[in-house]
């Protein structure tokens, strides 16, 4: 009787385990996170799926609900992918910005700025374009980070600070302990 | 101007004396010139014909050029976002009703899907796109503005009038939304 009761009692905990990681998969798969760092890898997913974790991955290779989540979610993501990786035509924005041009009153179509916009070419974000040619860009300004620290001489500076902070310490040493004990402990200063 | 263009015309009153709109509407064009890239992405992100997506465009500045007192909005972005989404909402809900009643079938969403099918990109974004439409308001205009049109939370949280955690929290809904449909769908 007593077995019994401990077996049903087990059982329910691990149901209870199994709900409550349900649970927390569910909250991190679809759910905003609330904590800074989770929010940081959730603007990164872009989808809201941190999967990084080792539990949620465990949980989802048994759980067949969270399976079935999951793969509802990953269809929606693929889809919308889908959506954005379709480009448009080039001549889209153009023929669009006639078409809108064509209905404004007759100043306005005769202006120099409509006629500028029915030739428009859709270009990309600053960001885009310098996506690029970023790596090389931020290579350069590290490099140029360290050619400029050590002009104004920060790296020897460190050094000589360093040497003064031993220094310093060798003196309480002194102080406190005696000269044997300090030059066993600093032999170089 | 299509048959689309037209109807909507009639329904702004464009046959009205254009003479009267303010001479200062040359904000409508540096309107066109600053967001039109972005409007014709997220059009053809939510319509994918070039057609409803000229169109579309049209209505929206129309709109925008006849409002009401032909003032410049305060919030044009949030304004020309807005009416976009909304329009192509509703030409995309009458575009499948008319197949529906065209072709006498059930619309490609409840058609029992096959791997093969499933494979097929064209029914999958065909599929998201119509239970896009099918969301409700305020999570349809989220995942417009955020999926679609890519803006950062904080600016679909300035163009709908809301706080960022609330558009985020929106989002969440919508997506656990979609893909419960998309779950149901397979079945």
């Amino acid at each position: 009787m007593i077995n019994k009761k401990k077996h049903m009692n087990g059982r329910e905990n691990g149901q209870t385990n199994v709900q409550s990681h349900c649970k927390l998969a569910r909250k991190r798969l679809f759910g905003p996170s609330s904590s800074e760092k989770e929010r940081s890898s959730w603007l990164f997913s872009r989808t809201g799926i941190a999967l990084e974790s080792p539990w949620i991955q465990q949980h989802i290779s048994t759980c067949p609900r969270c399976q079935k989540r999951f793969s509802a979610l990953g269809k929606v993501t693929m889809s919308l992918n889908l959506i954005k990786s379709q480009s448009h035509d080039l001549g889209l924005l153009k023929r669009a910005n006639t078409s809108a041009v064509n209905v404004l009153k007759h100043d306005l179509r005769e202006s120099e700025t409509a006629e500028w916009l029915k030739i428009a070419l859709p270009t990309p974000a600053l960001g885009q374009r310098m996506r690029a040619i970023s790596h090389s860009l931020y290579q350069t300004a590290a490099c140029i980070a360290i050619l400029v620290l050590s002009k104004i001489n920060v790296f020897s500076s460190i050094d000589h600070l360093q040497k003064q902070g031993q220094t310093t310490v060798r003196h309480f040493y002194d102080s406190q302990l005696g000269t044997d004990l300090s030059d066993d402990l600093f032999p170089d200063v | 101007m299509t048959i689309f263009g037209q109807t909507l015309s009639r329904e702004l009153g464009t046959t009205q004396d254009l003479d009267q709109v303010d001479r200062s509407q040359k904000w409508v064009l540096s309107a066109m010139d600053k967001h039109g890239s972005d409007l014709v992405t997220l059009l053809w992100r939510m319509l994918g014909n070039e057609q409803d997506v000229c169109d579309v465009y049209q209505t929206t500045f129309l709109r925008l050029a006849h409002i009401e007192k032909k003032q410049k909005p305060k919030h044009i972005k949030a304004y020309l976002f807005r009416t976009a989404s909304n329009t192509a909402i509703s030409l995309f809900r009458t575009r499948a009703s008319e197949k529906k009643r065209i072709t006498q079938a059930p619309c490609d969403v409840m058609s029992p899907s096959t791997p093969d099918q499933e494979i097929s990109q064209k029914q999958l974004v065909g599929t998201l796109r119509t239970y896009i439409s099918q969301l409700p308001s305020h999570l349809r205009d989220v995942v417009a503005l955020r999926d679609l049109a890519e803006l950062p939370y904080g600016q679909v949280a300035r163009v709908l009038g809301i706080t960022p955690g609330t558009a985020r929290v929106y989002r969440c809904k919508a997506i656990t939304l979609l893909a419960a449909w998309m779950n149901k769908n397979d079945k």
